[in-house]
């Protein structure tokens, strides 16, 4: 390896002058792959080759500094090995070994910072928000509240840079230098040879477990004996552990995670390990959040492991025909069964009319339910099965009232149906609507309720006002209507049957004035809102009853 | 094709059988072939052909095609379909048009029996290479798309090797080609597929239609509503599969992957680009989210950022705009707006990819948390926690903590019990310093994680570093220490335990306290180091440990220990130059501290320590050279902070913690009396809000710490020049300080300072009693109130004021000076003498500045 480097170093001194030469080494450097091999080498044993690896960072120097781009590149895949060897060397203190090895790097550091005219090299991109159209979504297909949520980052533009030139290297300024070179390693990994991955993930492995044992530190440990005035008796630890930063090694995460679906799956892997260990171990909390990522992803996830594939894509095809049943999934709520709708800029006065003429009445039927729905897990239907049977004895008097109302209104409310698109919303009903809003912001208390309350809500916008008043003026009870419903509809929509329970919760929990009315007007629409969107078998429904 | 020759006659049955075989009514068909045959008995040949296209078909839906074991099952089963698909190939098939469909159906047969030669054989027979592009039905789309993906799949499960390289590579190429034919293809009849159904059931819009969120925004102004179509879903779902099918869906996904194996990373970005800017249909919902998540891998792992090239520059921009209707009618049409984003760069591209990813995987997760949806439950959350990942990964090296912890919060509705979420999310709030926040959510991480010591650790240091809670940062690292049964490195959690029982001795007013936890945390830290020999943090602690405890030579030893550990960590530095001085060797102190700052040029803590040592030495000029060196620092590293500006790279980020800040009353310091002080703190804050309000005076805006480090600058800068001998620039700089902040008991005692200077006693005695009562624990003023009262004639409450400070900081020699004064004025000279004899004793052993001054270190 030593002469194959050695031949290296003279064929390029020789053919320096001279024009013709220096071209064909160009080309029979470009197409050798032996050499980087033999320089990394080098660098593993570096004890032995020392004048050898300042000659090789001299000659790295002068290629990329060279205007040839394969020369100029040739020294970019040696910036792991090279940052290893200095931070080796400046953790034993032995600084003046390395002061090639740093010399290469501030060079290198000083060019990959500056643009070809000799500014500052900034990488800019713009924070992509969805409320904005783009190349590979329309927003009419995306939930709203991920459109809002981005739009604060509206024209937020990110930057890397600019970085200053530097002169020296000091503890201060060390690792965000070190970090800079890094990133621009990362920038170009692509186009070193695979290779050089294997030597950054073991460079990266030693770097980071330098200075950890398995074993208890006793072993190389010097005695406390020894006099501390002098301070001639401290022996150095053989290799004591060097300081990184939490920056630095994002940057060798990335590397690193291109090694893994590069070709270097299993070793990659363990190198992952261990810098997440070291992570753990300096409690650095970003550089955690990335291996963690990184190491979750790698098992039990769709993101595929680095053999099931190039670079771990595999075809995954949807299970939902195999797995899940479709009587299963009727119920299940996902969270595509909410939508979110703009609320209003600010919070309308509350309108009283439509419900305070009830509230006594409610608000006794609602403390009575309160108490075995609260105990009792909401999406069950034992709840609500348990629920009416208790209300079964003292509302079924109303409940004959109450289905005429609701098939009355429900025989209007299909008339209007058909006009429904075409009229503008009328005055009464946008009070209603207020009376809606409000609740909405109560449901944001308890998610579990905003979810059983807002399946009601929809629809009632489109109802007609009559509806409504029908029922209050029959002065029905409306939660008979409500558990009533219940029977009839399970079957239709089983994840609503336990719904009423969810209801009286929120009133246990608060039982303030306003919240009572807000949640009258909820209960209220109930079984408008089931007319309406399973219109056809809530009449058959009422019918057979 | 098949479908003019029926178009021609159009008889009601045969536009009855066509509707359902778009729609994939397979037995319906059968029965409706018996009519056409019944019907006019000339039409055998097309019967045979519907009869063995709808066998194949629900065959094919009841078996799904994936594992080898089933081929010889499927063998069996088609060759119904096989028999009569045979028939309707002869003279009247070919004359009735049908032929081509009926080879292209045979070869999907022979590949569903594995029999891949064959099916290569029918392709050619159909001259599927060799068809024009024109309009078709839908049926015969599809049965297009999957002739191409079936050809596709063959040629790519031959086992047969290609000869030469040659042809090897013309193989690939075909094989390529067929697969991006089918996925253009395929994308085009879901497309057309969600025309036709759309128009079609447009009357119940509201099944099926989860996506059709234009449809419902008039229905109501709520905040939430549940859609009528739960119910629905899991029928719709299913539906959506049969409409794709395991072919197509393969094929879809199987086009970049395949390009990648054969080495052709650019143009399979570049597919799944073009599959991505297709238009979305309801059936390719989740093969969106699958393809978004790969290109963002395929970006993240393969892509470095000189290769990259964004998307649609290559091709103009034109074609994307006019979509392929007038010319290309094989191809999908595409996504276009008047001002879409399209990414310039990698990040761009990747953020963005992983963001719509992320929409579709949230909106996919399942709440319900009964058994029976288990395993949903668990594919979607995994599904979604992909894309986290992957966000994590693409994010975090930018900066953008925040953004990634909103997406963790809007997580936490369906991750009830995720331990990888809330890690995440707390980590990620912790990486925000959101630190109240990150605690709450650390709890609930603890509890999910039962033997995990990482989140008691972090939950420790958010402790004692930000929220200044020691006590309960400490049970936190006692919990940490009890899961430890093989961790890795348990040395962390005994030096945690060690630092918190440090703090609790440094913050706590009583003797018998403070002895107790002198000696805990002494233990704790002995055992830390021994643990982990290697740890020069442990060291240091120790180190720090032995010199509160005045035991020099150890504190000594146990620094040297940790700098031959790690030799550039300035707080070790810093300890190491103050324990020099406590042995009397300030000059080799100025060394350590002078090579220190030439490792750390910017660290304030060490510029301050200079600054006194050099007053210590008698050297107030070169002091005020150093002091005005500060003040530049300040303004280099904090100016564009407080402008608004995130220093992101600052490497000065760690070093900012200024000595004193502890004095400084500043709750969001560093510093070990905070906690105690802590109190104090809400009352200078309470004063100042006051004064902002009563007067002109107006808060400087930004966060607190760099004002107060510029307020300590400031007054460091008035003492120096009181040492020479300038009162008037000094109350200058008070002048200053007071600008940023008028209530401090700081400048309180600084201004007492001054008055004493001047002899102005009773303005002095004025002044420290205002900073007293602002901060009863600041012994310097209550030592210098005590000197003032003595000299004001008032010994007896000199006295008290002397015995609060030395009960306060028993290792002050000064102090103890002062009280021996204030004794021998009163007469009772063998108290004094015993104060003059401690103040002697301790006067040796005094560092410059008190060792508490070096802010907590956990690097």
């Amino acid at each position: 390896m030593a002469e194959l480097v050695r031949d290296w170093l003279a064929d390029y001194q020789r053919t320096r002058g001279q024009p013709a030469e220096s071209q064909a080494f160009v080309v029979e450097h470009e197409t050798d792959p032996e050499i980087a091999e033999a320089i990394f080498t080098i660098f593993n044993e570096r004890q032995r080759n020392e004048e050898m690896v300042h000659d090789i960072c001299q000659q790295l120097l002068s290629f990329y500094r060279s205007p040839e781009v394969t020369l100029h590149k040739f020294p970019l895949q040696f910036i792991p090995v090279l940052i290893y060897t200095y931070l080796h060397a400046v953790s034993a203190g032995d600084k003046k070994a390395s002061r090639g090895v740093e010399t290469l790097l501030i060079c290198i550091y000083n060019g990959e910072v500056s643009t070809d005219d000799g500014g500052q090299k900034v990488v800019v991109f713009r924070m992509p928000i969805l409320a904005q159209t783009s190349v590979y979504h329309e927003m009419k297909n995306l939930p709203l509240t991920d459109l809002r949520r981005w739009e604060e980052n509206c024209n937020r533009e990110l930057k890397w840079g600019p970085h200053q030139r530097i002169e020296t290297v000091n503890a201060q300024n060390r690792m965000r230098i070190l970090t800079t070179l890094l990133f621009c390693y990362n920038q170009h990994v692509s186009q070193t040879q695979k290779s050089s991955l294997l030597h950054l993930c073991r460079v990266t492995s030693q770097m980071v477990n330098q200075g950890f044992t398995t074993k208890s530190g006793h072993g190389h440990r010097m005695s406390y004996g020894s006099d501390p005035a002098t301070g001639a008796t401290f022996p150095k630890p053989s290799s004591p552990r060097i300081p990184l930063s939490s920056s630095f090694l994002i940057e060798l995460v990335h590397a690193i995670y291109f090694a893994m679906f590069n070709g270097y799956g299993t070793i990659a892997i363990q190198t992952l390990d261990d810098i997440h260990n070291r992570a753990t171990y300096e409690m650095y909390t970003e550089l955690i959040l990335v291996t963690s990522a990184v190491r979750n992803s790698l098992h039990a996830n769709p993101s595929g492991q680095p053999n099931d594939g190039p670079m771990g894509l595999s075809v995954a095809l949807t299970p939902a025909t195999n797995t899940v049943t479709t009587s299963v999934s009727k119920s299940m709520i996902t969270n595509a069964s909410f939508r979110t709708k703009k609320l209003p800029d600010d919070i309308p006065i509350q309108v009283q009319d439509l419900t305070m003429q009830q509230n006594p009445q409610q608000l006794a039927s609602v403390t009575e339910e309160a108490e075995p729905g609260a105990k009792e897990s909401p999406s069950t239907k034992e709840s609500s099965s348990t629920r009416t049977s208790i209300m079964r004895p003292s509302m079924e008097g109303i409940k004959a009232q109450a289905h005429k109302a609701l098939i009355a209104g429900f025989k209007k409310s299909k008339d209007k149906e058909k006009e429904k698109d075409k009229e503008p919303p009328k005055p009464p009903q946008r009070k209603f609507d207020k009376h809606t809003q409000r609740n909405s912001l109560l449901q944001l208390q308890s998610e579990l309720n905003s979810n059983s309350n807002a399946e009601q809500q929809p629809p009632s916008d489109m109802l007609p006002m009559q509806t409504l008043s029908l029922i209050n003026e029959n002065g029905s009870n409306s939660f008979s209507i409500d558990s009533d419903l219940n029977d009839g509809v399970q079957g239709v929509v089983a994840g609503s049957g336990a719904l009423p329970s969810i209801n009286s919760n929120t009133n246990s929990v608060t039982s303030s004035d306003m919240l009572t009315k807000s949640f009258d007007s909820s209960i209220e629409l109930a079984p408008l809102g089931h007319s309406n969107s399973n219109g056809g078998k809530l009449a058959e429904h009422g019918l057979v009853e | 094709m098949a479908n003019r020759n029926m178009r021609s006659n159009t008889t009601k049955v045969e536009a009855l059988i066509e509707s359902c075989r778009s729609e994939g009514k397979w037995q319906r068909v059968i029965d409706l072939t018996d009519e056409l045959k019944t019907g006019s008995p000339h039409n055998e040949c097309l019967a045979n052909f519907l009869v063995g296209e709808a066998r194949l078909e629900s065959y094919l839906e009841e078996n799904a095609l994936v594992a080898e074991s089933n081929f010889g099952r499927a063998k069996t089963g088609l060759s119904e379909a096989r028999r009569y698909l045979n028939l309707a190939l002869g003279e009247s098939g070919q004359k009735a048009g049908i032929a081509l469909d009926a080879y292209l159906l045979l070869a999907k047969l022979s590949f569903a029996c594995g029999e891949y030669e064959p099916s290569l054989e029918n392709f050619v027979k159909a001259e599927l290479n060799t068809l024009a592009e024109k309009e078709l039905t839908l049926r015969s789309l599809k049965i297009l798309a999957e002739s191409y993906a079936i050809k596709g799949l063959c040629l790519e499960q031959q086992t047969a090797k290609p000869s030469s390289k040659f042809k090897k590579a013309e193989k690939d190429t075909e094989m390529i080609s067929c697969f991006e034919r089918a996925s253009d293809l395929g994308l085009l009849y879901l497309q057309e597929y969600d025309i036709v159904s759309g128009s079609s059931s447009s009357n119940n819009s509201t099944a099926g239609s989860t996506l059709n969120v234009n449809a419902s925004v008039q229905q109501s102004n709520s905040s939430f509503a549940i859609s009528s179509t739960i119910p629905a879903s899991g029928a719709a779902t299913h539906e959506v599969n049969r409409r794709m099918g395991a072919i197509l869906e393969t094929a879809l996904q199987r086009a970049p992957i395949v390009l990648i194996k054969t080495g052709k990373l650019q143009e399979a970005v570049e597919r799944y680009r073009i599959m991505l800017n297709a238009i979305e249909t309801r059936a390719t919902q989740s093969l969106r989210l699958t393809l978004t998540r790969q290109l963002a891998e395929v970006l993240l792992r393969g892509v470095s950022g000189t290769i990259y090239a964004p998307p649609f520059t290559s091709k103009s921009g034109g074609s994307t705009l006019r979509g392929g209707a007038s010319k290309k009618l094989w191809k999908p049409r595409k996504y276009q707006a008047r001002q879409q984003f399209s990414p310039r760069n990698q990040q761009e591209e990747v953020i963005l990819l992983l963001l719509i990813a992320e929409a579709l995987a949230v909106r996919d997760t399942v709440l319900s948390q009964s058994p029976e949806f288990k395993q949903a439950r668990q594919h979607a959350m995994g599904n979604v926690t992909a894309v986290y990942d992957l966000l994590t990964l693409a994010t975090v090296r930018w900066g953008l903590v925040q953004l990634l912890n909103e997406s963790f919060e809007k997580a936490l509705k369906f991750s009830f019990g995720e331990q990888h979420v809330w890690r995440q999310y707390g980590l990620s709030l912790m990486g925000a310093e959101k630190h109240a926040h990150a605690l709450r959510v650390l709890q609930e991480s603890i509890k999910l994680t039962p033997s995990d010591p990482l989140p008691c650790l972090l939950a420790s240091r958010l402790c004692y570093e930000s929220l200044e809670t020691v006590k309960q940062g400490l049970d936190y690292a006692q919990q940490a220490l009890k899961r430890e049964h093989k961790g890795l490195r348990p040395s962390r959690s005994q030096l945690f335990v060690g630092i918190g029982q440090q703090q609790l001795a440094i913050q706590s007013n009583l003797r018998s306290d403070r002895d107790a936890c002198h000696k805990l945390a002494l233990e704790a830290l002995e055992r830390a180091v021994q643990n982990d020999g290697n740890d020069h943090l442990a060291e240091y602690y120790l180190s720090l440990q032995y010199a509160l405890l005045n035991q020099l030579p150890e504190a000594l030893a146990h620094i040297r220990f940790a700098l031959a550990l790690r030799m550039e960590h300035a707080p070790c530095l810093h300890l190491f130059a103050l324990l020099l001085t406590a042995s009397r060797r300030p000059r080799e102190a100025l060394g350590v501290v002078e090579d220190a700052l030439h490792e750390f040029p910017d660290n304030l803590q060490l510029l301050h320590v200079k600054a006194h040592l050099q007053l210590h030495l008698e050297d107030a000029e070169t002091a005020l050279a150093t002091v005005q060196h500060m003040l530049a620092v300040w303004r280099e590293v904090y100016e564009a902070q407080l402008a608004g500006e995130e220093e992101k790279h600052s490497d000065t980020k760690s070093g900012v913690h200024m000595v004193h800040s502890s004095q400084m009353s500043d709750k969001d310091s560093n510093s070990v009396y905070a906690a105690s002080l802590a109190a104090v703190s809400r009352v200078e804050q309470a004063l100042s809000e006051a004064a902002s309000s009563l007067s002109s005076f107006t808060q400087r805006p930004g966060p607190r710490r760099p004002w107060m480090l510029q307020i300590e600058i400031w007054l460091l800068l008035a003492d120096v020049y009181l040492r020479i001998e300038q009162p008037n620039e000094a109350l200058n700089c008070i002048h200053e300080a007071s600008q940023i902040y008028p209530l401090s008991h700081q400048i309180m005692y600084m201004r007492g300072q001054v008055h004493v200077y001047l002899e102005q006693w009773r303005d002095a005695k004025q002044c420290y009693l205002n900073a007293v009562a602002a901060n009863p624990n600041h012994t310097e003023a209550l030592r210098a109130l005590g000197e003032t009262h003595l000299i004001l004639g008032e010994p007896r409450l000199a006295e008290k004021m002397l015995k609060d400070a030395a009960k306060l900081d028993p290792n002050c020699p000064r102090i103890w000076f002062a009280l021996g004064k204030v004794m021998e004025s009163l007469g009772d000279f063998y108290a004094a003498a015993d104060c003059f004899a401690t103040s002697l004793q301790l006067e040796p052993s005094c560092p410059v500045l008190p060792f508490t001054s070096i802010p907590l270190v956990f690097e």
